[in-house]
């Protein structure tokens, strides 16, 4: 006997009941109105503000691109300064990359994945608006830098030395640097955030076989992004400690290396590239049913396709580096991931074929779109086998080739499904149809723009242009083939405008769209129109993968409220958390509302990356001293706060705990798929140590400062006694012992603040400079980075012993404890590691 | 950590996750050894390739293991469009061992393709 | 340049002559107007021929692929759904999505290895050191009697096997004569090598092929292939020091300081932050391979490197007289 069984029928109909619940969920959910509409936090809202910022930077980044092509259209061109050709080519990638590929996953997901995976919100919505403003304040300050010819100018990809030695490169690189980090903290949010939603908020009864899979692709997508960002945030780390303060990390003088950087951003490039290309796939994946009329062929291949490409992808980071001189042998290694990642790509692809060809396929515009994207995209995959065989990327590499592969790549397999998928929800968001021959028109510009653009590219490649060049001379013979492609972009330009104006035009007549336009088995088309604010009427329960298809009385359900929170008594904004594997609800989740304190926190947080870019220090501290108070303020008063009762009736006789600690709750997720990430950062410094390890014999070099043994034992003892105190208070306090508790805390500070400063000693004893060689500036960065943690867990441990003082956190009621304990815990695990490299490791490595 | 043992055991999750990352360390372990025996000068006292081959059987056979515990979970015919979208535990752990069996093959051919370029080159 | 080219390494002359054929309008197109032919399918050197028969198979093969699936998509999409088709989309997508495609890509994996083995097989006959510099090449020549330095054209016996030591200093950049073989990078710290077997006599261009900066660009180089005796008087050439022209003119670039950048071998002049200048006037362009080498050219050059040049490094000379010039450019162009 399961839960379900266990189920009261549904109540009696009841009109003025049930009017008055349902203005009681309006009252509840409704959006703010006038200037405070920007602290709105729900996921409708800030989904589609984060979709219309996504595609405004796309628009921009396509107007550099158009730029670029007017420049390169005939050879010898004086329309532009090399500089600012420089700078438009960095930043076109750049914002491409980090504005709008990966935030428009993000952007959707929001939007989406509640409706999708049936219920009203995401765990963490004042989360989603902290990371929507935090993309807007970074975007638009490294956009704007274009506008005061400061923009970055050495290429998206930064390569070192060029970027690490500030008389090479100028303040473009320092905004480049800190405004990309700010947006990589932003995703990164987004991410866990999205995570934890697949895993923890889906509709009651939705078990992991009935996930969509557009459920599927955000998770692996969102881990993927937890795990790829993390090493570029180190490289970032390093790459502007150089800049600013000199540390030795990629100056081959010092024992630097410029490789290590390439390292570290390709670890991240890579995945990327399937990170924007997955959650297009993911949108095909969901569209398909409803135009072949069927169910999917091959449900799990194509969770086996998302999983194996999650994975493989991180192993094709070198075939970016075939030409810097490595080993053959490291470069075949690498050439077989990238032939392998092929398989389950391809995968994929044949079985949304065999689903068409099984299925009656109805026609429409996004189906245009995606067969569209469907030839370019198997053309871009094709080239990309190509350039995997390292003999021949030797020759394509860094030329006209690879750019047109990689539009390929990412036009076919990201953009045209993105704009199928526009076309498709565009009536679930704005409730209108997208005019047909207007959609039409779009695709054949675009689609026909697009092939005359790039298909001459590959040649132009062939013909030995080289890429990032701003010039070319008339005998070069490259005249020809730029002028075309320089045609062809402006025609995808006018075709994406044709859209645009579409989907933003003024219409007088009133929202037509049938509900369901598409005869759409998915969740998100559930609900009645007009929709309100709330989402779904009342939460369902799911028993199958295609719920409008096969329980076809569900959204007359789902009307009559016949299902869970169908109500809001308390005027609190709640949803159900569920269990992993079987979609069994565990407790209800109150979401805090729209609260100014997440857009202060992101502006605040914006403001010190900014100003550090100047070096402005002082500034800096106190803008993030003011991004730590509004951050506290809203944890305080938002999240975890003990309830009014334990338990609430969610309807059909289902009660459930209103309030879950521990690794129960979605807190608990959140900080644990967090860590992984901060782990992976972590993981890239100790990438980097043995990085140079490799790279030097011996490591540590002759004549260096070793860590003195004694500091770091004392280092040792210390953190170690700190984490057991806070281990101990969790258990003391879940005990009863309150005050024993906030002693435990409060002891573990200084233990572990001492602790830190031990370590740094046992540095400094030994002379180690970071200015003067790698192993020196690598050891301190890793105790920089421990201090940093520290810092952090002790800002924690202060929040947890007010919590105890104020009654915020009770014996019972512990969540926050219990997060901040698995805080700890990595970092135990990250000092650990550290004093491990510190001390054990120079000793074993000399004796070798 | 009743519901995190859970998702762990119950759900096999891990299962799910194991061979490709079976086949991440394997191939960073290949990675590896290659770039230290090349940068160090370690061929003399072990061959690379000894190495690399060893590797890539330690390599199969845990993946062959994890498979045969996805085997077991799934119990079936391995099919491609097999649905598997009941609505009980053993559906899910059914549909789970299926996806877990086909990343073990999956992750098996990769470490083998891992394994190639070990036997066309015999030095750095 | 196509038509002349000769058959190397056993690949079947006719499907040559038929890929020549297929590439010429694109081909000839390009190098119409071209002296320093810059295309991959140029087959100068012994690794742009390898790649180029590499590229016409996969082309073919890509090509036969994308027109299947697509070919396939597109029946799909008008037939009538009929449920007892799975069986067959079942073995399609066995087939079509994982036993084809892991049996191609696995072949086509061993045989780009195998390509790259014989690729770095070689051994050079001689070697020449390039260093990257922003933005012009640094060229050593290693003969008996020492290192010839030179700078932005280098020149290369046909047939021989040159080993490259590729470094920099500054920056990173690439180093690609696609004509002649595949790219390699020039990293700071490092010295990667690269070896080079040139086949066709004649002038091939060069670019760098990794951004370096403001005049990444305009960084290009040209390879002259020569027949081997001729490299072999030429090197002997190079090696003796300066022939002076103009006495005059050495005593402006003296009191100049064009000698604190650049060396004159001879002439006491031995800066090593540009071009080495010994035998500027053999060589036929300047500015790392962008413009003529001729008079006006160097004397506009002089004024103001920039103007020609954005980013170019070299200080501008604007104040130089005309008194000045004239001899500085009648020595400049005597050092045959």
């Amino acid at each position: 006997m399961t839960w379900t069984d266990r189920l009261a029928p549904p109540p009696q109909p009841d009109p003025a009941a049930r009017e008055a619940e349902k203005q009681r969920l309006i009252a509840t959910w409704k959006n703010r109105e006038g200037i405070a509409r920007l602290t709105e936090v729900n996921n409708t809202t800030v989904g589609l503000w984060y979709t219309a910022a996504s595609i405004f930077f796309f628009a921009f980044a396509g107007v550099l691109a158009l730029m670029i092509r007017a420049q390169l259209a005939v050879p010898d061109n004086d329309l532009m300064t090399a500089h600012f050709y420089n700078q438009l080519f960095t930043l076109h990638g750049t914002a491409m990359m980090f504005l709008f590929a990966v935030p428009i996953f993000e952007a959707v997901a929001i939007l989406l994945l509640p409706g999708i995976l049936g219920t009203r919100e995401l765990p963490f919505p004042r989360l989603s608006s902290f990371s929507f403003w935090c993309f807007i304040t970074g975007g638009v300050f490294v956009c704007g830098s274009l506008f005061f010819n400061a923009a970055p100018a050495a290429g998206w990809f930064m390569y070192t030395p060029m970027s690490s030695d500030p008389r090479l490169t100028g303040i473009g690189t320092d905004i480049w640097l800190l405004g990309l980090s700010f947006i990589e903290v932003a995703s990164l949010a987004a991410s866990v955030e999205l995570i934890t939603g697949v895993l923890k908020c889906r509709a009651p009864g939705m078990r992991l076989n009935m996930l969509p899979l557009y459920g599927w692709y955000v998770l692996v997508v969102a881990l993927m992004i937890v795990f790829a960002f993390p090493p570029l945030i180190a490289g970032d780390l390093l790459l502007e400690l150089e800049r600013a303060f000199d540390w030795a990390f990629f100056d081959p003088t010092r024992g630097g290396d410029p490789l290590l950087w390439q390292h570290l951003f390709w670890i991240f490039g890579h995945p990327e590239v399937y990170i924007v290309f997955l959650p297009s796939i993911a949108l095909v994946a969901t569209m398909l049913p409803a135009f072949a009329r069927r169910p999917i062929v091959g449900h799990s291949w194509i969770v086996l396709s998302a999983v194996g490409v999650a994975f493989l992808s991180f192993g094709l980071w070198v075939h970016h580096m075939f030409t810097v001189g490595l080993p053959e042998i490291s470069l075949a290694f690498f050439s077989a991931a990238s032939e392998a990642v092929a398989i389950p790509t391809g995968i994929q692809i044949f079985c949304f074929i065999a689903t068409i060809w099984m299925g009656r396929v109805v026609r429409g515009l996004p189906m245009l779109f995606v067969s569209g994207a469907l030839a370019i995209f198997v053309f871009g995959g094709l080239t990309g086998v190509m350039v995997a065989v390292v003999p021949f990327d030797a020759q394509v590499h860094d030329s006209h080739f690879v750019v047109a592969h990689l539009h390929y790549t990412l036009i076919g397999g990201a953009l045209f499904p993105l704009f199928a998928g526009l076309c498709y929800w565009y009536p679930l968001v704005t409730e209108r149809m997208l005019s047909d021959r207007a959609g039409r028109w779009s695709f054949w510009l675009m689609f026909i723009g697009f092939n005359v653009t790039f298909l001459p590219m590959h040649w132009t490649g062939i013909l030995g242009m080289p890429r990032r060049v701003w010039t070319y001379s008339a005998d070069a013979g490259w005249s020809t083939l730029n002028m075309v492609s320089s045609v062809g972009s402006f025609a995808i330009g006018a075709g994406f405008l044709v859209l645009l104006v579409e989907m933003l035009r003024p219409r007088r007549a009133p929202a037509k769209a049938p509900r369901d336009p598409w005869k759409a088995p998915g969740l998100e088309w559930v609900g009645a129109l007009p929709s309100e604010d709330y989402g779904l009427r009342s939460i369902p329960l799911v028993t199958t993968r295609y719920p409008l298809w096969e329980q076809p009385d569900l959204p007359r359900e789902v009307e009559d409220a016949e299902w869970f929170l169908a109500d809001a008594p308390e005027g609190r904004r709640e949803m159900i958390v569920t269990d992993v594997l079987d979609g069994q609800p565990i407790y209800v989740q109150r979401v805090p509302a729209p609260s100014w304190l997440t857009v202060g926190a992101a502006v605040a947080l914006g403001a010190s990356f900014i100003v550090a870019t100047w070096h402005l220090w002082m500034l800096a501290g106190v803008s993030m001293a003011a991004f730590i108070a509004l951050l506290i303020a809203w944890l305080w008063t938002g999240t975890a706060r003990p309830p009014e009762a334990a338990s609430k009736d969610v309807g059909r006789g289902l009660r459930l705990p209103v309030y879950a600690s521990g690794d129960g709750s979605c807190g608990w997720w959140a900080m644990f798929i967090t860590m992984s990430g901060d782990l992976t950062a972590y993981l890239g410094l100790v990438f980097a140590f043995f990085f140079f390890w490799t790279l030097h014999d011996p490591f540590p070099p002759a004549g260096a400062g070793l860590p003195q043994a004694g500091w770091l034992a004392l280092s040792a003892v210390l953190l170690a006694a700190a984490w057991g105190a806070v281990w101990g208070a969790l258990r003391v306090n879940r005990a009863g012992g309150r005050i024993a508790a906030q002693w435990l805390l409060v002891a573990a500070v200084p233990a572990s603040m001492l602790g830190v400063a031990a370590m740094a000693q046992a540095l400094m004893i030994a002379g180690l400079d970071p200015t003067r060689h790698a192993w020196d500036a690598t050891c301190w960065v890793l105790v920089l980075w421990i201090g940093v943690h520290v810092g952090i867990g002790a800002l924690m441990v202060f929040y947890c012993v007010a919590g105890i003082s104020f009654g915020k956190l009770t014996p019972r009621w512990d969540a926050d404890l219990g997060n901040v304990t698995l805080y700890w815990h990595f970092l135990a695990l990250s000092s650990a590691i550290t004093l491990a490299l510190l001390g054990l490791f120079p000793v074993l490595g000399i004796a070798t | 950590m009743t519901r995190f043992r859970r998702v762990i055991d119950e759900g096999a999750i891990w299962v799910l996750a194991a061979p490709l990352s079976i086949w991440a360390a394997h191939f960073l372990l290949c990675y590896w050894v290659a770039a230290i025996w090349c940068a160090k000068g370690w061929d003399e006292a072990v061959r690379m390739r000894t190495v690399h081959a060893g590797l890539t059987l330690a390599a199969l056979a845990v993946i062959a293991s994890l498979a045969g515990l996805a085997r077991r979970r799934y119990r079936g015919e391995l099919r491609v469009d097999e649905a598997i979208e009941g609505d009980s535990d053993a559906d899910r752990n059914r549909f789970l061992g299926h996806v877990a069996l086909m990343l073990a093959a999956l992750a098996a051919l990769a470490v083998v393709m891992t394994f190639l370029p070990t036997l066309v080159f015999r030095q750095c | 340049m196509i038509a002349g080219r000769r058959v190397h390494f056993g690949f079947p002359a006719a499907a040559r002559r038929r890929c020549a054929r297929i590439a010429a309008p694109l081909t000839l197109l390009a190098l119409a107007a071209c002296d320093t032919p810059t295309s991959m399918l140029a087959g100068a050197g012994r690794d742009a021929v390898l790649v180029e028969r590499l590229f016409w198979i996969m082309l073919s093969a890509a090509a036969l692929i994308w027109v299947l699936v697509n070919g396939i998509a597109f029946y799909a999409a008008r037939t009538e759904a009929n449920p007892e088709r799975e069986r067959v989309a079942r073995l399609f997508v066995v087939w079509c999505g994982m036993i084809v495609p892991t049996v191609v890509l696995v072949a086509l994996l061993v045989g780009g290895m195998l390509l790259l083995r014989d690729m770095r097989g070689p051994r050079p006959d001689f070697q020449v050191t390039i260093d990257g510099e922003q933005y012009w090449w640094r060229v050593g020549y290693d003969t008996p009697a020492g290192r010839v330095v030179t700078a932005n054209e280098i020149r290369l016996p046909a047939g021989r096997t040159v080993g490259l030591a590729l470094a920099s200093t500054g920056v990173i950049h690439s180093f690609w004569a696609p004509a002649l073989g595949g790219k390699m990078d020039l990293i700071p710290g490092r010295t990667n090598r690269m070896t080079l077997t040139p086949l066709e006599p004649g002038r091939w261009g060069g670019n760098c092929a990794e951004f370096c900066g403001t005049a990444h660009a305009q960084m290009r180089f040209e390879v002259e292939v020569m027949p081997a005796p001729d490299f072999d008087r030429w090197l002997a050439a190079e090696a003796a020091s300066a022939r002076v022209a103009s006495d005059a003119g050495l005593a402006v670039f003296t009191s100049a300081g064009c000698g604190a950048c650049h060396a004159v071998r001879g002439t006491g002049n031995a800066g090593t932050t540009g071009p080495d200048l010994t035998h500027l006037a053999s060589r036929r362009t300047m500015a790392a391979g962008i413009l003529p080498l001729d008079r006006d050219t160097l004397a506009a050059w002089i004024r103001d490197p920039a103007a020609l040049k954005p980013g170019a490094l070299m200080p501008a000379f604007p104040d130089l007289k005309d008194d000045a010039m004239q001899p500085l450019l009648d020595f400049l162009t005597g050092l045959k």
